[in-house]
């Protein structure tokens, strides 16, 4: 085929260019989407054939979702394909998050999706190979991850152009944090609704209390499960109903949804195996009793398989919080540096403190954000810093310009008594494996 | 090279192939392909699509790893379109009628033509658009990105 004009790149120079500008481009257009359109992505990326809606337990929502972002082509006879070298660069990301392990699962659904369908087909046996491939690359062993001030020191010169462009936001009057402990009660009831009094039903007031909590404390666009009072609930909060999974018989599993809010109706569809199999871990608790509304996080691969990695992040939590305790630029109080210490403090946030603390001293008063009823081992995801007004405000601005995931739900500027506050909160729930 | 376009122009050969040949029978298989069944013994043009799934590499080298496959290639006397990122070997098996035609990144009056499918890139000037294929390498899938982006009001 020969050529009529010829480029000016040599090919293979052409392809690094086009594969570095691919990559760039790919997370930020992979960094736009939503808990389940991000899913449903990797599920996606996997397959090597188009395949159907119903063999990736896709909803329509995140399908469009992902098909207006580019990553997602939807066929002629509506099947899903996702580019090879989209997939490409989404497999090379989550590799270097440390995140093979979503790979690997999404391998051993698609094996189990080809041997379901009974036919002969090479593919089941190649997302076998590929599964054990990637189970076996994943080092189960812990080990020393890039330095926490080096990804901050990255972060912060990332979001510089863009910080230059963001004005400082107004100031908010919020409560402050004593401690990590003592902060958990003051926000969740600045967070949630007045308590009903005794006219109101119990099951009513508990669900009031967990839709409030849930409507601003769980990040934007992650998909919940819930049943149908629940849902028009966190409706009537303002969560989108295409972040809506509604629960009921014959609905299926809740594995879609990030967060399943486990009320009476909820337990009485699945029963024990809503703990034990989809949700192992407590977000937050509301109501006694029968009324009792717990908010957990679902667990796509399962409950051993989260805890396994919810125990790993708080091992490398605990390693990044005695980094950011030995960086020079860093002051903390004796309440901050037990949280620290411990490993209880949200990636995302040892990871913003690093980059602040790259262009301005950083003192840290505290950490909160504990959910009323939350599991052990989950992370605090607000902190609170002193500042000085004018490095307090080009804090505020670097907070407000991030992207997902590192985007706040809240980060607010308050007069404090040795300057301003600078109160910054992420959502829930915290995503595991980022500092690996 | 990914994303360059060579599944696109397969598709559009074979459209076209047969609107004009209309009592060819095309088959078109993508990625792996079956041991036991590879295409229907009827086709007489087949289109192999993503074949890169059927090599192996050894040494650097690029090799179809069924050598009964190997074999089907060199013996089929069908018309034959592959498209694969690898230049590859049928192993022991003759090349027999294989040739390799590489396609490139697009040449500044190919993506030229390209942007004017782009909403958002086609409404930049002449240097911006000369920028755009600078900094994508002409890469069709890379602009494709760049315009989703540029649409949503992202600068680079």
């Amino acid at each position: 085929m020969p050529r009529t004009e010829p480029t000016e790149l040599a090919e293979t120079t052409a392809e690094q260019i086009a594969s570095m500008a691919g990559d760039l481009m790919f997370g930020d257009l992979f960094g736009r989407l939503g808990t389940a359109a991000r899913s449903l992505l990797i599920r996606a990326s996997v397959f090597r054939v188009p395949v159907t809606a119903e063999a990736l337990g896709a909803r329509p929502g995140p399908i469009a979702e992902c098909e207006a972002a580019g990553l997602l082509v939807i066929g002629p006879g509506h099947e899903l394909v996702v580019h090879r070298w989209t997939a490409g660069a989404l497999h090379r990301q989550l590799a270097e998050a440390g995140l093979g392990a979503q790979l690997a699962a999404a391998h051993r659904q698609a094996a189990a999706y080809w041997l379901s369908r009974g036919a002969v087909s090479p593919e089941s046996g190649y997302h076998q190979r590929r599964a054990a491939e990637l189970t076996r690359v994943a080092d189960p062993a812990p080990r020393p991850g890039p330095s926490l001030l080096r990804r901050g020191a990255v972060l912060a010169l990332a979001a510089v152009s863009v910080a230059l462009a963001v004005e400082a936001g107004r100031a908010l009057a919020v409560p402050h944090l004593a401690s990590a402990e003592g902060s958990a009660g003051a926000l969740s009831s600045a967070a949630g609704p007045s308590v009903a009094g005794p006219s109101v039903a119990p099951a009513s007031a508990a669900r009031d209390q967990a839709a409030a909590w849930v409507a601003g404390q769980v990040s934007g666009g992650a998909v919940l499960a819930c049943d149908p009072a629940m849902c028009a609930a966190l409706a009537q909060r303002g969560v989108a109903a295409g972040d809506l999974l509604v629960l009921g018989p014959g609905a299926g599993d809740p594995l879609g949804s990030a967060v399943v809010v486990e009320t009476a109706a909820v337990r009485n569809i699945f029963g024990a195996r809503l703990v034990s199999v989809y949700a192992p871990e407590v977000l937050a608790s509301f109501g006694t009793g029968a009324a009792r509304i717990d908010v957990r996080i679902v667990a796509p691969d399962g409950t051993v398989a989260y805890r396994t990695a919810l125990a790993a992040d708080v091992r490398a939590r605990r390693a990044a919080g005695a980094q950011l305790l030995r960086a020079s630029r860093i002051t903390v109080t004796p309440s901050a540096r037990s949280a620290l210490a411990a490993g209880q403090v949200d990636a995302r946030l040892l990871i913003t403190l690093a980059a602040l603390a790259a262009s301005e001293p950083v003192r840290i008063d505290g950490f909160g954000s504990r959910g009323p009823g939350q599991s052990p081992g989950l992370a605090l995801r607000t902190a609170e810093i002193t500042a000085p007004a004018a490095p307090a405000r080009r804090m505020l601005t670097f907070v407000r310009a991030q992207r997902s995931p590192y985007l706040a739900i809240r980060a607010d500027l308050t007069p404090g008594p040795d300057g301003y506050v600078l109160t910054i909160e992420f959502g829930a729930p915290a995503p595991l494996g980022m500092l690996r | 090279m990914g994303g360059i376009g060579k599944s696109t122009l397969a598709a559009q050969i074979a459209a076209r192939v047969s609107r004009l040949q209309s009592e060819r029978v095309i088959t078109v298989v993508n990625g792996e392909v079956p041991a036991s069944a590879p295409w229907p013994a009827e086709a007489d043009f087949v289109v192999l699509d993503n074949f890169d799934d059927n090599l192996s590499q050894e040494s650097g080298r690029w090799t179809v790893r069924d050598p009964a496959l190997a074999a089907q290639l060199a013996g089929w006397t069908g018309k034959l379109l592959i498209t694969c990122r690898h230049p590859f070997s049928l192993g022991e098996t003759p090349q027999g009628r294989l040739t390799f035609r590489r396609l490139g990144p697009l040449t500044s009056s190919g993506a030229d033509e390209l942007s004017t499918s782009l909403p958002a890139i086609r409404l930049l000037s002449d240097a911006e658009r000369d920028q755009v294929w600078r900094l994508t390498a002409g890469h069709p899938l890379a602009m494709e990105y760049l315009d989703l982006l540029l649409a949503r009001g992202e600068r680079y």
